[in-house]
Parts: C-alpha cells; sequence; structure tokens
C-alpha cells in the first residue's frame, strides 16, 4: 500500500519559563515522532491530554501557535514533498484542498455572523473553480448526505441556530467540501453524546468509502472508537509514540504496559478487589519526565534498565512497533 | 410546525430588534436621522433665496443660480434682496409672484441695513432668535450650525475608526514585532498634548471643514485601536479562526470576513459616544476660536459671541446655541445606551 502521509522525526516543542527560577525551559510535546499514515486506512492516535496527539496533527497542519512552540526538525511528507517547507499560497492549497482538519469544539468552530452556507462556500470558491451558485448547490448536497434534513433551507441559517451535533455535522461537510485526501479528525466526537459520536463517525466511515477521501488520521481517548472505526492504531505518551499496531492485533495482544492499561481502563476489566483498573499516577508534566522510559514511574512491569535507558520503537511482530525494554532481547 | 424563518435570526438582526426595544434610544436615532436628512434641505427651507421668481414673464430660481441684483430692476451690486423684491412685487400687483423658503433669512447674510440698531440684536417676530454681533440671523445659523456639528462628529467618528480599527486589526491579528510597533505608536501619540497641538497648528494654517477634520482624526484615531487590538486578539484564538486557516483561506479573508465582523461591537458602541465627543470638541475649538473659520455657521462662535460682553445681556446667543447642542448631544447618548444595550452579552448570563 502507498505512503500518503509519511512523519519523519518530527519535534515540536513548546516554550516557556519556570516561574521558580525564571528559566526558559523547553516542552517537548512532540519528541521524536515518526509515523506513516497509508491509502484507504484510518489511523488511530491514542493517548490521554497531553501525550501531543494533538500537537502532532497541528504540525501537519503548521498550526503551532509561534513564537510559543516551534517545529524544531523533521519532515512531513505528503505524496512526496514536504509539507513543512510549503509557505504562503502553496500551504494554502493544500489546507483544506489535500488536508482537512476538524475540531473538536463544536460551538466554536463555525463563525457565528455569517450564514452557514457562505462558510461552507468559502472553502469550496478558494479551491475549486465554482461560482458562488454552484458552490451553494454543491454545499446543499453536502449537508443532504450529512443527513441534514431541509438541507436546502437550513443552509440559510446561522450556526447557532443547530445543535451541537448538527453543528459538527457542518463542520464535516465543511471540511470535505473541497474533497481532500487526507482528512485529521482531532476528536472530533468528544463533545457529542454517545449516539451522536456514533452517527456522526458512520458518516465519515460511508464518506471514505465513495469518495476521493482516501485517509482519515482519527485522534482520540477512546479506545473502543478505535477498535470500532480504525484500522490501524498508534499509542502515544508523552510526546513519543509507544505502540503501532493493527487494530486487531492491538485489542488481542497489547504488548506496551502503557497500551494494556488503558486497554483495561476502557475496557472496565476488573481486578481481584472488583475495582475497575486505573493506571496509576497522573499523566506526567512535560516539565518533569523521568529519565529512561517516560512511563517508567507509573509502570507496573518496570525493570532496572527501564529507569536508566529509553527504549527504542522497534518491530516486534510484522507491522507491530512497540517502545518498551521488555521486548527488546538482544 | 412553524417554518423557520431565515435570515432573521442573524446575530446582527437579533440587536437590531433589542435596540428596537430600548425605546429611548429608538426613537432618539429616528429623530436624529430625521433632523440630520432634514438639515440638507436646509437651503430650501431656511435661505435668503426664493426658490422660484417670476419676473416680467420670466422664471427664475435664485435658489440653484445666481442672478445679479440688475435682473430684477434693482440698482444696486451684486445680489438681489429678496425680500424687498417681494414687497416690490407686491406693490406691483401683476402676475408676476416670488415663492421664498419658509424662513426667509440666510445664516452669512447680513441684515444691517433691516435691523436699523447695532447688532446683536434680540429675538423679534422676524428673526426669531435674534441676530449675532454681525448682524446676522441666528435661528438660520444655529439650524446650519447643527448640520455642521453632526457632518463633523459623523466624518471625524469615522475616519478616526477606520484607521483605528485597521491599526487595531493588523496590531492584534499580526502580533509580535507588529503589534509592539503599533503599541508604541499609540502610546506616544495618545501621550501628545491634543489641545496645543490644534491651537499651534490653528496659529499658522486657518483650517477649514476638511482639514480640520483630518486633523482631528490623525489625533483622534488612537482611543479606538486597543478595544480592537483586544477584540481581534480574542477572536483570533477562536476555533473558527482556525477552522478558516485549515480550509485554506487568505488571511486577508479571515481577518475581513471572520475576525472583523465578530470584532465590531466594541466599535458599534464606542461609536456615538466617539460622535458626542467630537462635536463637544468642535463646539469648544470654535468657541476657543480655533475651530472651523467664519462665516461657517457654528454654534461655538455664537457662545463665545454671547460670552464676550461682560454681561448676560446678549443671553439668546448663549443659551440657544447651547440648548441646541444638549438637545443633539443627549439624544445621541440616548442611541449610544441603546447601541450598548443591544450589544451587550451580559444580560442573558445574570445569575439569580
Amino acid at each position: 500500500m502507498n505512503k500518503i502521509l509519511q512523519i519523519l522525526n518530527l519535534k515540536t516543542y513548546f516554550f516557556a519559563s519556570d516561574e521558580k527560577t525564571n528559566k526558559e525551559i523547553v516542552l517537548k510535546a512532540v519528541d521524536d515522532v515518526s509515523l506513516d499514515v497509508y491509502e484507504d486506512e484510518i489511523l488511530g492516535i491514542v493517548g490521554e491530554s497531553g501525550s501531543g496527539k494533538t500537537v502532532t496533527a497541528q504540525s501537519i497542519m503548521q498550526l503551532i501557535p509561534e513564537p510559543s512552540g516551534k517545529i524544531m526538525s523533521g519532515e512531513i511528507l505528503y505524496k512526496g514533498e514536504d509539507v513543512l517547507k510549503k509557505k504562503g499560497e502553496d500551504l494554502r492549497k493544500i489546507r483544506g484542498k489535500e488536508i482537512a482538519y476538524i475540531f473538536q469544539e463544536t460551538y466554536t468552530s463555525l463563525n457565528p455572523v455569517i450564514t452557514v452556507e457562505e462558510q461552507i462556500c468559502e472553502v469550496i470558491t478558494t479551491h475549486l473553480d465554482k461560482s458562488y451558485e454552484e458552490a451553494a448547490k454543491i454545499s446543499v448536497e453536502l449537508l443532504v448526505s450529512m443527513g441534514i434534513k431541509d438541507a436546502a433551507e437550513r443552509i440559510k441559517d446561522y450556526p447557532h441556530q443547530f445543535s451541537g451535533g448538527m453543528r459538527q455535522r457542518i463542520a464535516l461537510a465543511m471540511a470535505l467540501a473541497a474533497n481532500p485526501s487526507l482528512l485529521i479528525a482531532d476528536e472530533p466526537t468528544t463533545m457529542l453524546d454517545v449516539t451522536i459520536q456514533k452517527q456522526i463517525l458512520d458518516l465519515l466511515v460511508s464518506f471514505k468509502k465513495n469518495k476521493v477521501l482516501t485517509s482519515v488520521i482519527f485522534i482520540t481517548h477512546n479506545l473502543g472508537l478505535v477498535a470500532k472505526y480504525c484500522d490501524r492504531v498508534a499509542v502515544m505518551y508523552a510526546g513519543k509514540i509507544q505502540e503501532v499496531s493493527p487494530v486487531a492485533e492491538l485489542i488481542k495482544t497489547p504488548l506496551h504496559p502503557y497500551t494494556k492499561g488503558l486497554l483495561y481502563a476502557s475496557a472496565f476489566i476488573k481486578d481481584k478487589d472488583n475495582k475497575v483498573y486505573i493506571i496509576p499516577g497522573n499523566t506526567p508534566s512535560l516539565k518533569e519526565l523521568p529519565q529512561g522510559c517516560k512511563f517508567c514511574n507509573r509502570c507496573t512491569e518496570t525493570i532496572d534498565k527501564c529507569f536508566k535507558d529509553e527504549p527504542e520503537l522497534i518491530e516486534i511482530k510484522p507491522n507491530h512497533f512497540v517502545r518498551c525494554h521488555l521486548y527488546n532481547n538482544e | 410546525m412553524m417554518k423557520q424563518q431565515s435570515n432573521i435570526n442573524s446575530l446582527f438582526h437579533k440587536r437590531w430588534l433589542k435596540f428596537r426595544l430600548h425605546k429611548r434610544g429608538y426613537y432618539s436615532l429616528y429623530i436624529i436621522l430625521i433632523c440630520y436628512f432634514v438639515s440638507f434641505l436646509l437651503p430650501l427651507l431656511v435661505n435668503k433665496d426664493p426658490l422660484m421668481v417670476k419676473f416680467n414673464g420670466n422664471y427664475y430660481f435664485p435658489v440653484f443660480k445666481y442672478y445679479p441684483a440688475t435682473t430684477f430692476g434693482m440698482l444696486s451690486n451684486g445680489e438681489a434682496n429678496y425680500r424687498k423684491l417681494k414687497q416690490d412685487i407686491k406693490e406691483k400687483d401683476n402676475d408676476d409672484f416670488i415663492l421664498m423658503p419658509f424662513y426667509p433669512y440666510g445664516p452669512n447674510e447680513n441684515l444691517l441695513d433691516e435691523i436699523n440698531t447695532m447688532p446683536p440684536t434680540p429675538p423679534t417676530s422676524k428673526n426669531w432668535f435674534g441676530t449675532d454681533d454681525r448682524g446676522r440671523d441666528v435661528f438660520a445659523r444655529v439650524l446650519y450650525g447643527f448640520n455642521v456639528s453632526v457632518s463633523f462628529g459623523l466624518l471625524v467618528t469615522l475616519f478616526s475608526f477606520m484607521l483605528g480599527t485597521i491599526a487595531g486589526a493588523l496590531s492584534g491579528f499580526y502580533g509580535g514585532k507588529t503589534d509592539i510597533f503599533f503599541q508604541r505608536v499609540v502610546e506616544v501619540w495618545s501621550a501628545l498634548p491634543f489641545l496645543y497641538v490644534i491651537i499651534i497648528l490653528s496659529s499658522f494654517i486657518t483650517p477649514g471643514f476638511s482639514l480640520l477634520t483630518f486633523i482631528l482624526v490623525l489625533l483622534n484615531w488612537v482611543g479606538i485601536t486597543l478595544y480592537v487590538r483586544g477584540e481581534v486578539l480574542r477572536e483570533k484564538a477562536k476555533e473558527y479562526v482556525f477552522a478558516s486557516y485549515v480550509s485554506g483561506s487568505s488571511k486577508f479573508k479571515i481577518i475581513t470576513k471572520h475576525i472583523l465582523p465578530n470584532s465590531i461591537s466594541p466599535i458599534v458602541t464606542f461609536a456615538p459616544f466617539a460622535v458626542v465627543g467630537n462635536i463637544a470638541l468642535l463646539v469648544a475649538l470654535d468657541f476657543l476660536g480655533f475651530g472651523l473659520q467664519p462665516p461657517t455657521a457654528s454654534w461655538g462662535q455664537l457662545i463665545q459671541q454671547g460670552m464676550s460682553y461682560p454681561t448676560l445681556d446678549r443671553w439668546w446667543l448663549i443659551v440657544i446655541p447651547l440648548v441646541f447642542q444638549f438637545v443633539t448631544l443627549i439624544l445621541i447618548v440616548f442611541i449610544g445606551e441603546g447601541f450598548r444595550d443591544a450589544f451587550d452579552s451580559k444580560q442573558y448570563s445574570r445569575l439569580k
């Protein structure tokens, strides 16, 4: 299968000043991440809050707010071209036309003062050689395919007249308006209730089957959704990828202790004392990461080596990578 | 089920409906707008030139065209005195006629021949509000002064807000060095001693209406900049702005179509109060003699004439322009109140 997107050694750092010492500290939000996205797949990226999922996705779109954050090094090859080198006009041709992005926040992701029609048409007229009237027709069709009733009339409404789920459908329609090949969905359903979640994701998948949209990067912290919708999954922790694997295999045989923890916690597996499993400790602050393996202070299966050296991401089985000393038998 | 009414629900429409509920502001807006539009028709209502004259079988339209006095068989040089002509025509009693405006005195017309005493003269049935110290009709002057003052207030506000909005938007949107640059300019600019600068400038250039507008815009634009900058800073971090970034919109479009329409609240709410400020400023400058040059009709000059006399004997020169100014300003303040309430979201977030 062809790679549509290749992330190579991406490092995105944020800079802050320490309150006590007043020295500048570097927060390695994304630290040496390499990840491939293949054509015709849905790649899930899972991890707790602050694990670097969103920053990875925003780096692809060059949405890192400077000067507080910066993409330090790395390449992001989209269809063989480095998108990080693109600026201005070239970048705008990629954004929306090739790679689209939808956000978690449904209440602020649409402009409150202009109609839904104008917002969708803006995307279409920016990228496709269409008049506003043609664009308006396409917008209505899009909204119909998104399952919005009376789309022809409702398209003249303003965002605040729609419910959260409807707005996410509109945001999705907007993202897909210019027929992008890759969609980055950054926790698109976290704000919605469970039944709407399913509807939106089913829509997304059906869209992937019917249209030019070939690949989706689906960012979430819900392993259940990953299991249902994704083909492959990457588990992130503290800015690093800890495990990458096809979904079925990851669910069946998780290797990394962190993945296991996530899986047990989300499957409500109970331990001897009849308590739901939880990963001990909190998500570490990027300011005070442990030496060695970043997960060592919360891990239940540590060996001496874990506290000294950072493990490498190695391929244990075909297409199954893990960053853990337990599987490194050299 | 009720049919969805489209476009009635735009945010601005909602704010307009809310503004209409604020009765005082709503009616004030109507009164001011009507008065202002009527004030452009003043040459047809309050003027020394008749709308139409039929003289010796020929028709003349002196409002639109200048005719020398000799056209109407008068001996004087220059312009005809049409009020006198009217009496002449009456005495002649043929089919000639003259159609004078509702109030037949012009704002810049010298009435020394008719009042027969030393000007200023107090109100009479002919000159309703009396005359000023050059024998000009005060009623005509305060009405024309209304047009001048409101036009001036609106223009200064419009242009200074335009400049300030552009500066604030650039400063907030680009941030970094652009922001630092604009903020320092604003700080230096706002430290200029406003009145002194105008006094100094007026001492070697005599500002006309457009030049004075220009000077005041240059000195005034910084006020709104900080508010717009703040709004833009807040709006640009919202997700719909990110959404338009990632859908490939240009920065120009993002600023003009997405950020600015959402940052309009301070601009609209401050505008009426800025108009009030600018009108008061014009009156003050005219009063001090640094404003518009005579013979432009202005409230400040009338007040100054009234005040220059040691006693308050010339009360009509003080009271009448002040009453006009007071009523105008308070109506605009009511409009401002209405706008402020309409744009205030607090009403919805009150907890009990």
